[in-house]
């Protein structure tokens, strides 16, 4: 944490210069060019735009994600609050600035510290909430949905459109894992074109069957809709007689029907 | 009910479509836009509604409508949902069903003069639960029977692969791939030699037939059935739990639709319903306008509620022309065209209808007729009554003049015992009219302003002179 070193090296300078003393040895003078430059540096964030110098303090209340007053934050990224009130205006008014009347702090579009609470947003959402929306919750947020997306708790999917990812919840009411082999199988077994068919299949295992397709279509055509399962397009199959451009190529045409 | 349905669907869901993605078969999962789960997702979004309009769905679940559509495509084919297409205008589309049309405050109808408006084909998708039941059952059912089969040695359709190119062929293929040379089935691409291929299951491990493997082979095969029997039995749990339970059924669309709005307008006690879209019938014809209540607010409870009537009430409704009229319309017949009859105090009919005036001008002269009437027949009446008390103050005055000539108190008779005596006659030079004392004639005058009275004779020794109106 930068913050913390600054303000451990503003600590220890005291110490430094008593210790030297005490041994008679005088500390290494600070060099005027140096001292020069973190002026000039200094001044130059404090004469930047109001937005500027907004965008400093808050990458530095992101990144710290601490509470810290207007000198903390001076020390910190040298942007002076006290002296400059647009800023100061401008960061209490900021819909991403927390403060209290003292300190400032981020906050985040949503109240989430960590992987339990997030969960417990995410559930709220049973059309999805947008991950945007939760990136800025806590440093460690996107590791944490990952991880929820693996153990099942969550669906993540992404949209065409944005490429940014949504995130669903997984009903916990409904726990059901079946593997591989088995979905293929399932998938595998081919469903006759009629739904009739399939009714006549269980009537025949002693299943009755809860579709009456027979008096759907009567109804369908009372109404004027046509039911009638359309007969399904053949994909265009590349067979011996389609002409090829890159026949020179015979590897890519082994499976040839 | 439809909690243990959805139940079903979110199990079946996940239990057989949760590792399918949106993106086709031949492009690449990457891991940054992996989609596994998007099926279980929309699955449940349906559960949790009716008919939905594709594009709706879409918007909710923050999903581009082509992922939707692609995987909603192969629910369809899986015969887990039904769809309906229908071209609608874009006023039509905008609202987010018909369903909710009905409550909606838009008028359809367009003017004639307008131009047509262009139409756009809307997809709409709803879950079948009667199809889902009865799919998963019998895919189960083929799946139990197929590893049966295979565990008994039951295959009665072989299957052969060729070794070369690995192409997969079935008995029913056998015919046209016999090869006349070697009497062998031979392949089609590769001209490779087919071999059997009994188990289907264990065919990457490519077993050479000996008992090692065909063992190996029986204990997979338990083992998946075991597996199964296992993974599937919440399931399984599930179906045995719907098995008595009525299946909803959501109907077609326009059906759906109907029934939805209908209980819309029911459910917010509109039975009339306010909108302007309540007020056609089924297919746009006007349904009689029944008027406006008066809602009167007595803060003191001065006002009688009594006389609180419809405002409009009184006011004869339109003439409905015929091809409006609808048979299971409750029509006035005022709106069916039959006229009332209105007897005149002269005898003479006149229709209702009639008396509608096209003319704003006719109408205004109407109407001063009308009020020189009134005032004619008030003042006629005015003067009736006027008679009527002269009438009767004359008749007392009559009956005393006579009480007191005949009081024997009164005047000093000439009247003596044993002699004839003649009444003596007034002779003042009045005579006074025959009229009969109030109360006592069959004639009762009631003052009824809205009665056209006949013309009376005005009086002579009256000094009023009565214009005609």
């Amino acid at each position: 944490m930068a913050f913390q070193e600054k303000q451990n090296r503003f600590k220890r300078q005291p110490e430094k210069s008593a210790s030297a003393s005490q041994y008679g040895r005088t500390p290494a003078p600070i060099k005027f060019s140096n001292d020069t430059e973190r002026l000039q540096h200094v001044n130059s964030i404090r004469k930047a735009p109001v937005g500027a110098q907004m965008k400093r303090v808050i990458d530095l209340l992101f990144e710290t994600r601490k509470a810290l007053t207007i000198e903390q934050i001076n020390e910190a990224c040298y942007v002076d609050m006290r002296a400059n009130k647009d800023v100061f205006e401008s960061m209490r008014k900021n819909p991403k600035v927390k403060y209290d009347g003292e300190r400032f702090s981020y906050k985040s579009k949503h109240d989430v510290r960590d992987k339990n609470q997030l969960l417990f947003l995410v559930r709220k959402f049973p059309e999805g909430i947008a991950v945007v929306d939760l990136k800025d919750s806590y440093p460690t947020v996107m590791e944490d949905l990952q991880a929820l997306k693996a153990a099942r708790e969550i669906w993540l999917l992404s949209n065409f459109d944005s490429q940014e990812d949504i995130a669903y919840p997984n009903d916990p009411k409904v726990p059901i894992k079946v593997d591989d082999d088995l979905k293929q199988l399932f998938r595998g077994i081919e469903l006759p074109r009629d739904m009739i068919d399939i009714e006549r299949d269980l009537q025949k295992n002693g299943m009755k069957p809860a579709t009456n397709t027979a008096k759907r279509r009567s109804a369908a055509q009372m109404e004027g809709i046509s039911s009638k399962p359309k007969p399904k397009k053949k994909k265009n199959e590349i067979t011996k007689r389609t002409k090829l451009t890159n026949a020179h190529l015979p590897e890519l045409f082994q499976n040839l029907k | 009910m439809v909690d243990h349905y959805n139940k079903l669907v979110k199990l079946a869901a996940r239990a057989f479509y949760d590792d399918l993605t949106s993106k086709g078969e031949n492009q690449p999962k990457s891991g940054r836009s992996d989609n596994r789960g998007i099926a279980v997702v929309i699955l449940d979004a349906l559960t949790r509604r009716q008919w939905v309009r594709e594009e709706d769905l879409a918007k909710d679940l923050k999903l581009h409508t082509k992922q939707l559509r692609r995987t909603l495509r192969f629910f369809e084919e899986e015969k887990i949902i039904t769809r309906e297409y229908r071209r609608e205008t874009a006023k039509g589309a905008k609202m987010y069903s018909a369903a909710t049309a009905a409550t909606v405050d838009v008028q359809l109808t367009g003017k004639e003069g307008e131009e047509k408006v262009k139409l756009h084909t809307h997809s709409y998708c709803c879950l079948d639960y009667a199809q889902i039941y009865d799919v998963v059952r019998y895919r189960i059912h083929r799946m139990k029977k197929l590893l049966k089969d295979e565990l008994d040695n039951k295959n009665t359709i072989e299957e052969y692969i060729c070794r070369k190119c690995g192409k997969r062929y079935n008995a029913l293929d056998a015919l046209r791939l016999v090869s006349f040379e070697d009497d062998d089935f031979h392949c089609e691409s590769c001209n490779g030699k087919l071999e059997v291929e009994s188990d289907k299951f264990v065919a990457q491990e490519g077993g050479d037939g000996d008992e090692n493997a065909r063992r190996w082979r029986h204990e997979k095969l338990k083992d998946m059935l075991q597996k199964m029997e296992a993974q599937l039995k919440p399931l399984m749990d599930q179906l045995s739990r719907v098995k008595d339970l009525p299946v909803p059924e959501f109907g077609s669309l326009l059906a759906w639709e109907a029934r939805a709005s209908a209980m819309g307008r029911a459910a917010n006690g509109d039975i009339s319903g306010d909108s302007k879209m309540s007020q056609l019938g089924y297919n746009g014809a006007a349904m009689p306008y029944s008027g406006d209540t008066k809602v009167v607010v007595d803060f003191n409870g001065t006002e009688d509620t009594k006389d609180v009537k419809s405002e409009t009430g009184s006011t004869s409704l339109k003439v409905l022309p015929p091809w409006m009229i609808k048979s299971g319309m409750v029509l006035t017949k005022e709106q069916r065209g039959e006229v009332k009859e209105e007897m005149k105090m002269d005898g003479t009919s006149i229709s209702t209808s009639a008396q509608y005036l096209d003319d704003k001008k006719s109408t205004v002269d109407h109407d001063d007729k009308r009020n020189i009437q009134d005032e004619y027949i008030k003042a006629y009446y005015a003067a009736l009554l006027k008679q009527q008390h002269e009438l009767e103050a004359a008749s007392k005055q009559e009956l005393s003049n006579t009480l007191t000539a005949n009081d024997p108190s009164s005047s000093a008779s000439n009247r003596q015992v044993g002699m004839k005596s003649k009444l003596e006659e007034d002779d003042d030079g009045t005579e006074w009219e025959e009229a009969p004392v109030a109360g006592t004639g069959n004639e009762n005058y009631k003052v009824d302003l809205n009665v056209q009275a006949d013309d009376a004779p005005a009086d002579d020794d009256e000094d009023v002179d009565w214009e005609e109106g």
